[in-house]
């Protein structure tokens, strides 16, 4: 793939990747830095794109790999990166949808996000979350009756 | 579509992704589009095409020929440290704790030539020992490391299979009179198990020098992997099982040991933390004092909160999940050096004593 190809692959999928990372991270700046090296590192690989079918689910399994790498690393590093990570503000999105996928459980939320936010099918949220499909439908499926049992609640309450 | 999907992607669509993303998306993009401008080629005449072959074919054979020689001279000829002295013990020693290393075989592409030489895998560590050979102008030392690295599942580079965990890329040793010959311990501590019999790849991206430094200066581009099947190399391991009175306080409340597992080269913690908030969790430094009581009666500091103690645990990761309702977290730690665990009569974890039966 050449590099102005894959500029234009990832300017039509970088709000995909960024929303997945902040799913996963629940912190902005750790989001972009998970992107930033996730689109690094499939410039260095992207020969391997074709693997993956379609670029956008293989540009999100590598933002998904990324940002749970900085998960656990954020939270057990020697020196002063602990600090560091912990340290950087958590912005808060006044966004009814984000606020209520915040406190879900992150095996909802991402299946929720690659399906409404990313669009992707179930097959490819399979690829990139690497679960099996079954999994993906039945998540998927839970969390959406969690979604409209909080947005109706939030409707009651005005 | 049903029209709650509409009314949902109604609503994703009004989420705003910050400003400064988009700069930082911006800036690397541009940065790629600036290297790929390269200089046109320029046309080779025949004759010259002719000429160029013959030197091309002319440095193949000669390396061709200087590899053969290579291959002949064995690992232990060219280096004396091994795998086993990366672990601070001998031969002997490593029998006695049950780690036996795997000799293997494998080469990388040549500009920068990676061989797999040895692998000790348990359940939670994997070690190799790679023999690198750069170009002549290149000069092993510390502080010369590779940008990216470590281990995926199958027998290419794989992004999307990494196995996850902390890692780390050691200087062994260098080769007497061939500097641009040295061996590399790459080591991963993991709580994502890699069953036996899987194929495993060892990767590595650009070799550099001074990685921390603010410029760090790439000594060769690339990218290289070697691959090797699965199978633990140290067998011994003790398993304890917790049980309701064995808690430690964690975060703002009580974590509660179901399980502990050591090895010679690591141990792995599993806690119930339910009754801990996550976002809690989520901002505490997860690390606490964890002693081994020996069976001559000292005691092994093996991980402390405090960074200037010199503790066993070199480095590991925390990882969390849910089953049946319940939160577990799941601490893995990775020893500096290899221990005898039939010597291990006890554990403390922040104060909680944890008996070990060898």
């Amino acid at each position: 793939m050449e590099a102005k190809k894959f500029c234009e692959g990832i300017n039509k999928c970088k709000d995909d990747l960024y929303i997945l990372a902040l799913a996963i991270l629940k912190n902005e700046a750790d989001a972009e830095d998970a992107v930033s090296n996730a689109i690094l590192k499939a410039y260095e690989n992207r020969k391997q794109v074709s693997a993956f079918h379609k670029f956008k689910p293989w540009m999100m399994a590598i933002t998904n790999n990324e940002a749970l790498k900085i998960k656990k690393k954020r939270l057990y590093l020697p020196g002063d990166e602990a600090l560091e990570a912990l340290s950087k503000p958590v912005m808060a999105h006044y966004d009814e949808l984000w606020d209520i996928l915040q406190n879900m459980k992150e095996e909802y939320r991402l299946v929720i996000v690659s399906f409404y936010y990313a669009g992707l099918s179930i097959k490819d949220i399979s690829d990139v979350l690497d679960i099996p499909a079954g999994t993906v439908k039945s998540r998927l499926s839970r969390g959406k009756a969690e979604l409209r049992e909080a947005l109706e609640r939030g409707r009651r309450n005005g | 579509m049903a029209k709650f999907d509409r009314e949902i992607k109604k609503l994703a669509k009004e989420f705003q992704v910050p400003e400064t993303y988009h700069k930082k998306v911006n800036e690397i993009l541009d940065t790629i589009q600036e290297d790929c401008v390269a200089p046109p080629r320029k046309k080779l005449s025949v004759k010259a095409a002719i000429v160029m072959a013959a030197l091309c074919l002319a440095v193949t054979v000669f390396f061709l020929f200087s590899g053969s020689e290579e291959a002949e001279a064995s690992f232990l000829d060219t280096f004396k440290q091994t795998i086993l002295d990366f672990f601070g013990m001998g031969e002997e020693e490593s029998q006695k704790i049950g780690i036996e290393s795997k000799k293997e075989d494998a080469a990388s592409k040549w500009d920068l030539m990676i061989e797999l030489q040895e692998v000790v895998m348990d359940t939670q560590n994997i070690y190799t020992v790679v023999k690198i050979t750069a170009p002549p102008g290149v000069e092993f030392k510390k502080g010369m490391t590779f940008d990216y690295f470590g281990f995926c599942e199958g027998t290419n580079y794989n992004p999307s299979a990494l196995v996850s965990g902390a890692r780390d890329c050691t200087l062994l040793e260098v080769m007497k009179g061939k500097k641009n010959i040295a061996t590399y311990v790459v080591n991963i501590a993991t709580d994502q198990q890699v069953r036996e019999g899987k194929e495993v790849t060892v990767f590595f991206q650009d070799l550099l020098e001074g990685p921390y430094q603010d410029n760090p200066e790439v000594l060769v581009e690339g990218m290289w992997s070697l691959s090797f099947t699965a199978s633990y190399t140290n067998l011994k391991e003790i398993t304890v099982k917790g049980t309701d009175d064995m808690q430690y306080p964690f975060a703002d409340g009580m974590a509660q040991i179901k399980k502990i597992k050591l090895l010679p080269l690591g141990l792995t913690i599993l806690s119930d933390v339910s009754g801990i908030d996550e976002d809690t969790r989520n901002t505490t430094d997860t690390r606490c004092i964890i002693r081994f009581k020996m069976a001559d009666g000292s005691e092994i500091l093996a991980d402390s909160p405090n960074l200037k103690d010199n503790c066993l645990v070199n480095g590991g990761s925390i990882g969390w999940y849910e089953k049946k309702g319940r939160q577990y977290q799941k601490y893995v730690g990775q020893f500096r050096k290899a221990i005898d665990i039939s010597q291990v009569r006890g554990i403390y974890i922040a104060g909680c004593y944890v008996p070990v039966k060898g």
